[in-house]
């Protein structure tokens, strides 16, 4: 079982690696190096503590914004899924937050707040915010109201309540919310830092492009695709597990 | 002796999507002596779940009172609701189901623990809600409310999907487990033998708007309360009272 498990994926990334590697002997141009060089590059750069260096600041970002978008949209969405009246009062300026482009409140964030961390944890935030109301605001719907009925009638209270009654039931919800977030937030904070920041991994990228150095742009590339792996397998999944137990 | 006094002055109910609202309840005035188990017998949709949530104070949405004695203010008095769904919390343990409403100190999984086993549940303590029977999952939600430091119980159809054999072995385990854990019960129900069988006193109502039909003590213990006791009273019953006949 255990075994069967692990070989598929193997197998999968295996044949991945060897079409980029027949595919870049058969081009065979500087655009599109073979996946040796880039690994190379990979142990180069992390042995050169650069990438070490950049991949923390991006890090850092990720997470500080990941759980300030999280806190704040459970919340919201809660708010939302739970009254009819301010979910109908606040809908279209989630629509509107939802459709303004990454590039716009990045930009209009460093132009309002300078070109500080502050402004650029807030431009992430602000991004990834709608999509966890979203989520979580339809979780928030689908809350049984029977138990919650009978929170009420035993006297629970309100802490509770959020916590033993609605939270379980969410669950599913936030972690829905936590992983199409963690691929969003990829996403924008690299743009961030291209654009005001002197360090993390956008900003390398952003450096290695104007040098046109395509093997460093995978390497980093591919550091990261590494790093989602690991949150995905020693986080995301574990947590799963953990909710499912009781079915 | 204490008494519940239910005063419902107003109590619209308005369907989805319908700007028409008729009204449950008017001018419906109710109370319970505490000592007693009542039962209350009414046609489907006359309001007897709409009674029951309205005193255990999830519904808020009428304009009347709730009052233990002469208080004059609503009280809040402390309730448990044994619902028709069991509304266990499947992510937790039989015992942490309980351990929620009363708290996990020693005398508590004592008292906990004794229910279970007057219900024939000891041995599920540990399991989660989706590996019992629908039958185990009920008993469940009466020990929870059996357990907890309520005055009054609240008990809506509890036994209305188990077969005729089950509902009586329900019914006297109800009854066992409220001789050692003595409340206030309010029993509703739709069969005529249930309420016979279990209840000091059976109010019966009519259809919307809810009033009461009749108002009937039984003093007869409930041990001689067999096959035949139950034919002759309700014989005495319908001559006494000819309103009552659609109701059973």
């Amino acid at each position: 079982m255990r075994h069967s498990s692990l070989l598929k994926p193997v197998l999968s990334i295996s044949l991945l690696l060897l079409i980029w590697q027949v595919l870049s002997i058969f081009i065979n141009t500087a655009v599109l190096p073979s996946p040796f060089v880039v690994f190379n590059t990979l142990i180069l750069a992390i042995k050169s503590g650069e990438l070490l260096y950049h991949l923390g600041f991006t890090l850092y970002r990720l997470c500080l914004s990941f759980f300030i978008a999280m806190m704040l949209g459970v919340s919201i969405g809660l708010l939302l899924g739970r009254s009819e009246k301010v979910n109908q009062f606040f809908n279209s300026w989630l629509i509107i937050f939802l459709n303004i482009p990454a590039l716009v409140t990045t930009i209009l964030c460093y132009v309002w707040f300078g070109l500080i961390e502050t402004a650029a944890i807030f431009a992430i935030v602000i991004n990834k915010l709608p999509n966890v109301i979203v989520t979580i605001r339809e979780g928030a719907k689908n809350i049984d109201e029977e138990l919650v009925e009978m929170a009420t009638v035993y006297q629970l209270g309100h802490l509770k309540t959020l916590q033993h009654v609605i939270l379980p039931q969410l669950f599913p919800y936030i972690m829905a919310a936590a992983r199409t977030g963690l691929s969003l937030i990829w996403k924008i904070v690299l743009v961030v830092e291209l654009l005001g920041r002197s360090n993390g991994m956008g900003y390398q990228i952003h450096l290695f492009f104007q040098l046109f150095d395509i093997s460093s742009i995978l390497a980093y590339t591919v550091s990261f695709i590494i790093i989602i792996h690991f949150i995905e397998i020693a986080i995301l999944q574990p947590l799963d597990k953990a909710a499912k137990q009781w079915k | 002796m204490t008494h519940l006094y239910v005063n419902i002055e107003k109590k619209a109910f308005s369907p989805v999507g319908l700007p028409a609202s008729s009204n449950v309840f008017s001018d419906f005035k109710l109370d319970f002596n505490t000592q007693q188990l009542t039962c209350i017998i009414g046609p489907s949709g006359c309001g007897k779940t709409t009674l029951l949530n309205i005193i255990a104070g999830i519904d808020k949405d009428f304009t009347g009172s709730v009052r233990l004695n002469d208080q004059p203010q609503s009280t809040d008095h402390k309730v448990s609701y044994v619902f028709q769904t069991p509304r266990l919390l499947p992510w937790r343990t039989v015992l942490e189901n309980i351990q929620l409403i009363i708290g996990n100190s020693p005398s508590s999984l004592l008292k906990t623990q004794e229910v279970l086993q007057q219900l024939g549940l000891l041995e599920q303590l540990n399991s989660y809600p989706a590996h019992l029977s629908i039958g185990m999952q009920r008993r469940v939600s009466l020990a929870r409310a059996v357990v907890s430091d309520s005055e009054t119980l609240l008990m809506d159809e509890p036994f209305v999907s188990l077969d005729m054999a089950n509902a009586a072995k329900a019914r006297q385990l109800l009854l066992q487990v409220l001789e050692q854990h003595p409340k206030h019960v309010i029993f509703v129900t739709h069969d005529m033998d249930e309420a016979l069988t279990l209840a000091d006193r059976i109010v019966f109502l009519s259809g919307a708007p809810c009033q009461i039909l009749a108002d009937i003590p039984i003093s007869t213990e409930r041990l001689a309360r067999n096959n035949d006791w139950l034919n002759t009273f309700k014989a005495t019953l319908k001559k006494d009272n000819p309103n009552l006949k659609t109701t059973f």
